[in-house]
């Protein structure tokens, strides 16, 4: 379990005002947030490569702000990987090891072991230099897992990956969570990146993480709001796909798209709040997704209205004009049905 | 954006020919006879062999002393920085017989220091340590220049991401920065060996015994003329161009 409380340091461009943040063991956390905001450098401060002026890092139950790099058992991925180009990939990935004086049969078994988890064993003998941007990102996350840290800080993993790599990247870090359940912090601009690997995401915004929690609570924050839009982002499970339609399981409620989604998959759906219709009572229309909701809040947005809606587990922001927000006479706890057509709904990862 | 090329190529052929044509000179007016004498003049012998000896243990005093130093100047901001780095360079403008009295009265055996130093069998004039000492100063920027670009070049966080995986600042020097930074430093004592090679003026002040093969030459030119000491110069220009050419060669080969 790490533990970040009340981070301060000023590099002038980049700085931490305060920020806290907390990913529990097995935990894979997703700090979102625009460039500039210091993720890179909260990450670096929990890895040790920089000393912050005030605050404190725990691992696992350990206060190791004053611990060097070397002493704190975090394994740190940086955005262009920091593979060591002299060494062969099977050296980059046994430095760990050989630091911790492992003995070589013991190196060859477990390199030989991770190798085979990221479908790298044919890249053994090759440098980095001679590598694509996706086995080097490979190479990088095997290097990390092989020593079984207490966690691995990822810096913007998949920023230098093309966008058909991105996709592919994601589920294999998804996977090796899910097999390895190691602990996590992950750090991204990305939405989509955090909406499919985020068990637990924050949002981070001028050196200060401003909300830790759910996805979409994290995304209700009005930085977030400025930063990534009122976008409705949502992980879901495929429950069925019939007909040219897919039943998505989110939070508990069924979501019909017409994203294409096999049954088991996890997919990352978005939807515009403009594309919410709320309504008194249940209408007959054309719209395969209507759920009754309750108003939560309601915030400004120029001449519109957001509204806050819940339904279950199910957070919605949903636009209205202000005169339709007067006619519907909503407020806080108001009951009501929020409606949108299948096609709205689209799959993002 | 032709005829630029073509003044510059005519520009740089004076150039070429102002550098390659005393090498050919020299080899031309070489004569056999006095070559076969300098060959086998033990005076001559010892004389190559003393510079040749030196001029390697100085490289390597300065790699042990001067790598250390780059490596913190490429890392590391601090008060004073500027002016390490132009002491650095400051062997690179002083004339080379002030080199020889600066060194004479600093370290010279009346001094202090060189007292002191000579207590510890190390007597900086006219001995083989005077001549190693000129070969460290006027060596000394040409290493350390270089060896502060390769550190610099070497990204900062394949160090970082080393001392994460659990290496020491020990282990990450010697596994990581040292190998990625060695082409340069290896430069750097290439370019520190040949300066030292090419030394005499401080020699002349500091070290006019034992002899290194410099001051022979300007001996022999003095005392039995110009033949004798081209077949010298012929030489050593001979033993440098092989050294400087072999180890260029290997450093492509492990490049």
């Amino acid at each position: 379990m790490i533990v970040v409380e009340n981070l301060y340091l000023d590099l002038g461009k980049f700085k931490l005002q305060g920020a806290s943040l907390e990913a529990r063991k097995g935990e894979y956390l997703v700090v979102l947030g625009p460039s500039g905001a210091g993720k890179t450098l909260l990450l670096e401060c929990i890895a040790g490569l920089r000393n912050p002026t005030r605050g404190c890092i725990v691992v696992d139950g350990v206060d190791v702000t004053s611990f060097p790099p070397e002493k704190r058992e975090l394994a740190y991925v940086p955005q262009d990987y920091a593979l060591w180009p002299h060494m062969t990939v099977y050296n980059n990935i046994a430095y760990p090891l050989r630091c911790r004086k492992f003995s070589e049969a013991e190196i060859r078994r477990r390199v030989k072991w991770v190798a085979e988890e990221l479908e790298i064993s044919h890249l053994l003998n090759r440098k980095p230099g001679t590598l694509s941007g996706g086995e080097k990102q490979r190479v990088a996350l095997a290097r990390a897992l092989v020593w079984n840290p207490k966690a691995i800080l990822l810096d913007e993993p998949t920023a230098a990956l093309d966008p058909a790599l991105k996709s592919s990247a994601w589920k294999l870090l998804k996977k090796l969570h899910s097999k390895l359940k190691f602990t996590a912090i992950h750090v991204t601009h990305n939405l989509a990146e955090a909406a499919t690997l985020a068990e637990k995401a924050a949002f981070m915004y001028n050196g200060v993480i401003v909300k830790q929690g759910r996805l979409d609570d994290v995304l209700a924050t009005p930085e977030a709001s400025i930063y990534l839009g009122d976008a409705n982002v949502y992980r879901g499970k495929v429950m069925q796909r019939r007909g040219g339609e897919t039943v998505v399981d989110v939070y508990g409620t069924k979501i019909v798209t017409v994203a294409d989604a096999m049954p088991g998959e996890e997919i990352v759906l978005m939807l515009r709040p403009e594309d919410i219709l709320l309504l008194e009572k249940p209408a007959s229309t054309s719209a395969r997704n209507t759920l009754k909701v309750t108003v939560e809040e309601l915030e400004p947005r120029g001449p519109l209205m957001l509204v806050r809606v819940k339904h279950g587990d199910l957070k919605l922001k949903a636009y209205v004009t202000k005169s339709s927000s007067e006619h519907l006479e909503l407020k806080p706890g108001k009951q009501l049905y929020a409606s949108f057509k299948a096609a709205t709904v689209k799959r993002i990862a | 954006m032709n005829k630029l090329i073509t003044f510059f190529g005519i520009l740089s052929f004076i150039i070429l020919f102002f550098l390659a044509y005393p090498l050919l000179a020299l080899v031309l007016s070489v004569n056999l006879k006095l070559l076969d004498y300098a060959v086998k003049s033990p005076v001559a012998v010892k004389a190559l062999t003393l510079t040749l000896e030196a001029a390697t243990f100085s490289t390597f005093l300065l790699l042990f002393l001067g790598v250390p130093l780059a490596y913190i100047l490429a890392r590391y901001s601090f008060k004073g920085k500027g002016f390490i780095e132009a002491l650095i360079d400051l062997p690179l403008v002083i004339p080379h017989a002030v080199v020889g009295i600066m060194l004479l009265i600093a370290f010279g055996p009346r001094t202090g220091l060189g007292g002191l130093l000579e207590g510890l069998g190390v007597v900086l004039e006219n001995s083989f340590w005077a001549i190693v000492a000129v070969f460290m100063f006027v060596g000394a920027p040409l290493l350390i220049d270089c060896a502060k670009d390769g550190f610099a070049s070497v990204n900062p966080s394949l160090e970082g991401v080393a001392r994460c995986m659990g290496a020491g600042p020990a282990r990450v020097f010697i596994t990581v920065s040292l190998p990625l930074a060695a082409r340069s430093i290896f430069t750097g004592a290439l370019l520190a060996w040949a300066r030292a090679m090419s030394e005499v003026g401080a020699l002349l002040i500091i070290a006019y015994y034992p002899k290194t093969v410099n001051v022979l030459v300007i001996e022999w030119f003095n005392t039995y003329g110009l033949g004798y000491a081209v077949a010298l110069t012929a030489i050593l220009l001979l033993i440098s161009i092989t050294v400087f050419v072999i180890l260029r060669a290997l450093l492509r080969w492990k490049h």
